[in-house]
């Protein structure tokens, strides 16, 4: 029972800590002009927005780009350049599907645990987005290389060149695995906890 | 809009200690409360015209404030901060900053609590009621009762440590 007293206690210290740093901090002047004027600048969206934005900007430039390229200039034949604008054209469809479904301006003044669940569902789509996309998208550059080399008579690059190439691609590889594993693993923690919470 | 933007001055003014605390609560130093409080300041700006009237200022303040505190990837920011104006530092221990130390350590004590569980005990210790609480955090009452006992245990626990 005294155990249990001085735990309330303890709790009511804290309590009292809290409302004093918080009268504390009411006699600070913090908010600034400047700062006023950065929060009010118009047409402000966030990065993961500007990203995904500028993926699919990126994806669409790149449909008459690919076909100049590959069709124009290098004289590849149809089959590989239309599998490459279909990845190009979904990969740019998909991102913007998905960034509409946090768009909403209501969306950080919604209660805490529904804004987590939706930002979670958005990266989760990203993360199986990449793992699904990155395959395809070696395949087609594997394709369009086929089709460059296979019946023409450009010749191929140097065995000591290739083994170069593809250890500089091996280790881009890893990188980016390495790299969206960890993020993967936070995301996955995140969801966990939002899943207890549900 | 002029009005719009005296309305939000107004409103920032009034609850700078509010969305400060819940910053400073989810921070590690002096910058990334400066970082976090800006982010908070540009999502009431943006929310601010469908919020207007739809629920209690308070309850929306503390919405907006957690939700920016626990999605913001604090690695992938792209806007330059604006030091906040302040002329003391919460993070900085002197002698006659008794309540900066007693913060920093309860700071550190909820910082190892998972985001959910350290909104939930930096609401109770704001003293919002439970059924707000539940409102904000989008659980039921029930479960903001056992989910505090539970924390308050876990903070117990470490104070013992």
């Amino acid at each position: 029972m005294e155990n249990q007293n001085d735990n309330l206690q303890e709790l009511e210290v804290l309590r009292q800590q809290v409302a004093e740093f918080k009268n504390r901090m009411d006699e600070q002047e913090i908010v600034n002009r400047k700062l006023l004027m950065v929060a009010t600048t118009k047409g402000h969206i966030s990065w993961i927005k500007q990203l995904n934005i500028g993926g699919a900007i990126i994806n669409i430039v790149m449909i008459p780009i690919v076909i100049l390229v590959f069709r124009n200039i290098v004289g590849c034949s149809w089959g590989p350049i239309l599998f490459c604008e279909l990845i190009l054209i979904l990969s740019a469809a998909f991102g913007i599907w998905n960034i509409s479904t946090i768009r909403d301006k209501h969306l950080l003044c919604d209660n805490v645990l529904s804004v987590q669940q939706r930002l979670a569902a958005f990266k989760r789509r990203e993360k199986l987005s990449f793992y699904i996309g990155l395959p395809i998208i070696l395949l087609s550059v594997a394709w369009l290389l086929f089709d460059v080399y296979y019946g023409t008579d450009i010749p191929l690059p140097s065995k000591a060149h290739l083994i170069e190439d593809a250890i500089i691609i091996i280790i881009g590889l890893c990188f980016v695995f390495y790299t969206f594993r960890r993020e993967r693993c936070s995301l996955n923690k995140a969801i966990k906890e939002i899943q207890e919470w549900g | 809009m002029k009005d719009l933007e005296r309305e939000f001055e107004q409103l920032v003014r009034e609850h700078r200690g509010t969305i400060y605390t819940v910053c400073y609560m989810f921070s590690n130093d002096q910058d990334e409360v400066a970082d976090l409080f800006q982010e908070v300041l540009i999502n009431l700006w943006n929310s601010l015209p469908s919020f207007k009237g739809r629920s209690d200022v308070r309850s929306w303040i503390y919405r907006v404030s957690l939700n920016v505190c626990i999605s913001i990837d604090r690695k992938k920011r792209r806007i330059k901060t604006v030091p906040l104006t302040m002329n003391v530092n919460p993070y900085e221990e002197t002698e006659t900053n008794q309540n900066s130390r007693q913060m920093d350590m309860l700071r550190r004590r909820i910082a190892k609590l998972g985001q959910f569980d350290r909104a939930i005990i930096l609401l109770w210790l704001e003293n919002i009621s439970y059924e707000e609480i539940a409102a904000i955090m989008g659980i039921s009452i029930k479960n903001v009762s056992v989910r505090l006992y539970r924390i308050k245990e876990e903070l117990k626990n470490m104070s013992n440590e």
